[in-house]
């Protein structure tokens, strides 16, 4: 049953989808992949280029014909790129004038006879310009396949519940948002996070569970649903290195290859976005009539993904550079009024801040932090309509308040976010660290009425899981009446982090994203650590 | 299998589900204390403002529903209510044994108030309204106060009100109590500063 769902999957995956499956498959065989399109614009014809286990410079060009061959008049179009792929000296650094040793033609579909007697004429010609036999094989459909269920779906977790959990993903339309509780026992299982794993067993999981990834977002990359797709290759990275860190492996060795690729594919899916939004003029997505409820949170979103994206691509290099201005264009100074949604928009709004810091330093981004503070305080001290707490997202806060309309389970049910918060404490840690001593003080009384809640993992593995499972506590904390500034600024100075897996602080761009997406991440001590990284 | 009508009876099962908890919330003696949900994690701690501190873990509460099989033929939807019922009164009776218990093992020695058998009257409710931290509204009025346990049944707290009523001396001692408590209350207020 799952090998005719992996089949589906690739007779129906475009070009993009699979390559970052072929990529994971690779590094399960133990190349090394050291030039990708998806992150990087094209490079003689050559979408991925690798280091075999056995030291030699591999070349694929990838094409997509899910469910079809490739075809003699498709072949023309791509003959000059392939011959580019097996003559062309490489252009990459630590490699440069180096011929690839071995060329690859892959699709996902099959190769029509003719072409592969094109393909022979073209190796001939090639080997009588004095390059090896055969210069340029082939990998088909059947071979993808059977690497998907040699190296994939053999480590699947056969319960019944993670089928149909499987299932589930598969069955999403693919609009929606990505159901990170759905794939979660998935990733938890194929993982074996209940389990210690030895090298060799984790690296092979780690790899099947890139392949689950890829097969799991079938519905959602086919409606292009990037978010979505960002959602489970972050996931899929923040797991891998938890599952190293859990078996006490080294991550650089053994989960760091497989984290750069999804995190390319990442990359690659935020410039995606980026150029889809200025196609669309604004950022409400069909039924309008229904945006009162949504369009506000969303662009919040948006503009949090796209600050990312722009201090990402700062730091690592723009690979569409005309994209800084489109982000720049897009992302306004100042958000609009009532952007703040629950306690899940703050680490919206943080990365918002964090962007437009990098754009145009200001002392009036920490003044607005400060006014968002003091509406949140007032709201948690007042008598009713408490923002909700970051475990409850943009869909959960709509049906509350629309209950009575949509006849609904009111998603709040027995919850109670009163004179309680989770992120009070962040907002107020950045007023103290900008030196807003007066706004500190103003809001002082407020502060302390209220009760700052935490949730603090046993091992810092777990902050990287979705749920952390029994292995956590939920701290409150009451702040003394009076304090000393002094105090709190040291107190408030410390870098935090000490629950954060270590791969997951070393690169604190994943780690941004990762919270932005799971906002009930964004505890105290990752915002001070997040803040040292990224307030400028 | 049978035929069965799952989509509907997922209805009713939903509609139960939130009968249990608004018939639980209106009985309990805890109905108006605000509840929280603990999303991960198992283990819970407090950190006060004079830095102490209470770590407790969770505890897991289950009453038994029953119904025999030969009930269902006739079972009707106000029957399914009474066996509901039933149950959630159970299940209040053990929270709130569970709540008695953690608050008895929680509460310092200091906000305790031994009657030493005395019978539950005016001075033992000024006695322990002295113990207590109240707070109050900004126009002056204190906050509610629950109370809870065999000695506040409602014949004793009218007892208590009608003491208070005939016995100027007692009802002095109570405002004045009360006014001191009010002064407190500024202090504390008062001293909601970030100095330095």
């Amino acid at each position: 049953m799952l090998e005719r769902l992996i089949e589906s999957w690739l007779d129906s995956a475009g070009e993009r989808s699979y390559q970052r499956c072929f990529c994971q498959m690779l590094i399960g065989q133990g190349y090394r992949i050291v030039h990708n399109t998806e992150h990087t614009p094209l490079e003689h014809g050559k979408d991925v280029i690798a280091i075999s286990p056995d030291d030699k410079v591999v070349g694929f060009q990838l094409k997509g014909n899910p469910g079809k061959s490739l075809k003699p008049s498709q072949f023309d179009e791509i003959r000059g790129q392939l011959e580019q792929l097996a003559t062309y000296a490489l252009g990459i650094p630590g490699y440069e004038k180096k011929i690839p040793d071995e060329c690859y033609l892959v699709t996902n579909g099959e190769i029509d006879e003719a072409v592969s007697v094109e393909l022979q004429r073209l190796n001939a010609a090639l080997e009588s310009r004095g390059h090896p036999p055969e210069k340029i094989k082939t990998i088909t459909r059947g071979t993808l396949l059977s690497w998907a269920n040699s190296l994939g779906l053999s480590m699947w977790p056969s319960e019944i519940e993670d089928f149909s959990n499987f299932i589930k993903l598969l069955n999403c339309a693919g609009d929606e948002i990505f159901p990170a509780e759905t794939f979660d026992p998935l990733l938890r299982h194929t993982l074996r996070m209940d389990n210690v794993l030895k090298t060799a067993e984790l690296r092979r999981r780690i790899t099947s569970a890139a392949i689950m990834t890829a097969v799991a977002l079938h519905s959602f990359s086919r409606r292009k649903n990037y978010f979505a797709e960002i959602t489970a290759w972050t996931l899929f990275a923040t797991y891998t290195i938890a599952a190293c860190e859990k078996n006490s492996l080294d991550f650089n060795k053994n989960g760091a290859e497989a984290v750069l690729m999804a995190r390319g594919a990442i990359r690659g899916l935020l410039g995606q976005l980026c150029d889809e939004i200025p196609e669309r003029g604004i950022l409400s997505e069909r039924d309008p009539f229904s945006e009162f409820a949504f369009y506000r949170p969303r662009a919040l979103l948006i503009y949090a993904l796209m600050g990312i994206y722009f201090m990402w691509s700062d730091a690592e290099g723009w690979n569409e550079p005309n994209h800084k201005a489109v982000v720049e264009g897009l992302v306004p100074e100042n958000l609009p009024p009532q952007s703040i949604w629950g306690e899940g928009a703050i680490p919206h709004l943080l990365a918002h801040t964090w962007y437009r810091k990098r754009i145009a330093a200001s002392p009036a981004r920490d003044k607005f932090m400060a006014a968002v503070l003091r509406d949140i305080l007032s709201n948690k001290l007042g008598p009713v309509g408490h923002l909700p707490s970051p475990y409850y997202g943009i869909e959960d806060v709509a049906r509350h308040t629309y209950q009575q309309i949509l006849g609904c389970d009111d998603p709040f049910e027995g919850d109670g976010f009163e004179r309680t918060s989770y992120i009070c404490e962040s907002l107020m840690m950045c007023l103290v660290r900008a030196n807003l001593k007066e706004r500190c003080q103003e809001l002082w009384p407020s502060f302390t009425r209220i009760s700052h809640e935490r949730v603090v993992p046993d091992e810092a593995w777990r902050f990287a899981l979705y749920r952390t499972g029994e292995g956590a506590t939920n701290t409150t904390h009451i702040y003394p009446s009076t304090m000393q500034w002094k105090d709190l600024q040291e107190l408030f100075a410390e870098h935090g982090g000490a629950d954060i897996p270590e791969a997951l602080k070393a690169d604190p761009i994943l780690l941004l994203l990762f919270v932005t997406i799971f906002p009930f991440r964004a505890s105290f001590s990752t915002v001070k650590f997040l803040h040292k990284k990224f307030n400028v | 299998m049978l035929p069965d009508f799952p989509e509907t009876k997922k209805l009713f099962s939903r509609f139960f589900r939130t009968y249990m908890r608004r018939r639980a919330r209106e009985i309990s003696p805890y109905g108006a204390v605000q509840t929280r949900y603990i999303h991960e994690g198992r283990a819970m701690k407090v950190t006060r403002a004079d830095q102490s501190e209470s770590t407790s873990g969770m505890e897991q509460l289950s009453v038994h529903l029953e119904i025999k099989f030969d009930e269902i033929e006739n079972l009707t939807l106000q029957k399914a209510i009474e066996k509901h019922d039933a149950m959630i009164v159970d299940m209040v009776r053990k929270q709130t044994h569970f709540i008695r218990e953690r608050m008895s093992s929680e509460i310092p020695e200091s906000q305790t108030l031994d009657a030493k058998g005395r019978k539950f009257d005016a001075q033992v409710v000024i006695e322990m309204f002295e113990k207590m931290q109240i707070d109050f509204y900004p126009d002056g009025t204190p906050h509610e106060i629950f109370v809870d346990g065999p000695v506040f049944t409602p014949e004793r707290m009218a007892a208590v009100d009608k003491e208070f009523e005939s016995n100027p001396e007692l009802k002095k001692k109570f405002d004045e109590m009360m006014e001191k408590k009010k002064e407190e209350w500024r202090a504390r207020e008062a001293d909601r500063k970030l100095v330095g």
